[in-house]
């Protein structure tokens, strides 16, 4: 019995891992935090049910596929206004950076804080809030550029799919 | 042909930097790519099957992702995006998810990765 239940286990490890190494960013976010992005899709609950056999109704709950710490942003839904959070770290010297955005199509975008500087391995947290500002399922891109006194360049592509304002 | 580029790339950056992540290197490649191409024109999409030449426009980041690798300035990338997850936090979380909570060393010899 308890072989059986191992054997079964390490299937559904592999299973898991080969799922998540077909992003390796998505190697280091987890399973339920994909299934979330998934599921967030408008409509995507059939597909995700044919593909992966997981049931929608179990992944509507607190992440957001947006959460994940990627060097992009992506909402499948945007519903009025939504924060996403992403930590950047100074791998280089002592820098000023100042930021720059361009807002997708039916989007206001703000970022903050808009200029900061960082140490060799400090870290800063940059807040993005999205409103929605007219009701779209087209998708829509925009940018935010980081641009450091020493040169540095960072880009961040944006993209939100489905709007909803008020 | 953009794999086999690509991952000698990231061979690159591993190289310079063996303390880089999985994640930190996807980071270094994708924050530093230039949506222009070598003619310093932005890069383009074509939208239909039929003279694809003909129906072109600005690719989204749908289309191109980040936008072309720019090796040297992955090499350089200033800032990093990186996941404070090491790899041994990550497969526990994995096995608590998938059979409760085990401790990575009981199993490691027989997890493949």
């Amino acid at each position: 019995m308890e072989i059986l239940i191992f054997q079964k286990f390490q299937q559904r490890l592999q299973y898991r891992l080969d799922l998540n190494c077909v992003n390796f960013n998505f190697l280091f976010v987890g399973y339920d935090d994909y299934m979330s992005f998934l599921c967030g899709i408008n409509g995507s609950a059939s597909t995700v049910l044919d593909y992966t056999g997981q049931n929608c109704l179990n992944f509507n709950s607190t992440g957001y596929g947006s959460d994940l710490n990627l060097p992009s942003i992506t909402i499948a839904r945007l519903n009025q206004s939504r924060v996403v959070q992403r930590t950047l770290q100074n791998i280089a010297e002592n820098e000023t950076y100042s930021v720059g955005w361009s807002s997708p199509y039916g989007v206001s975008v703000k970022v903050s804080p808009t200029r900061f500087s960082l140490a060799n391995g400090e870290r800063q947290v940059l807040s993005v809030i999205f409103n929605a500002t007219s009701n779209s399922s087209t998708a829509s891109f925009g940018r935010i550029g980081l641009f450091g006194n020493q040169g540095h360049v960072v880009n961040i592509p944006v993209s939100v799919i489905v709007k909803i304002s008020l | 042909m953009a794999a086999p580029h690509v991952a000698g790339l990231a061979a690159l950056i591993k190289q310079k930097f063996p303390n880089f992540s999985p994640a930190a290197i996807g980071s270094a490649l994708s924050t530093t790519a230039s949506l222009y191409d070598n003619s310093g024109k932005p890069i383009m999409a074509q939208r239909s099957y039929p003279s694809p030449e003909l129906n072109q426009s600005p690719a989204t980041p749908f289309d191109m992702g980040s936008g072309f690798v720019n090796a040297t300035a992955a090499l350089n990338p200033g800032l990093l995006f990186d996941s404070s997850k090491s790899l041994n936090e990550l497969l526990n979380h994995y096995i608590y998810n998938v059979y409760g909570n085990f401790n990575i060393s009981e199993i490691s010899t027989t997890v493949a990765v």
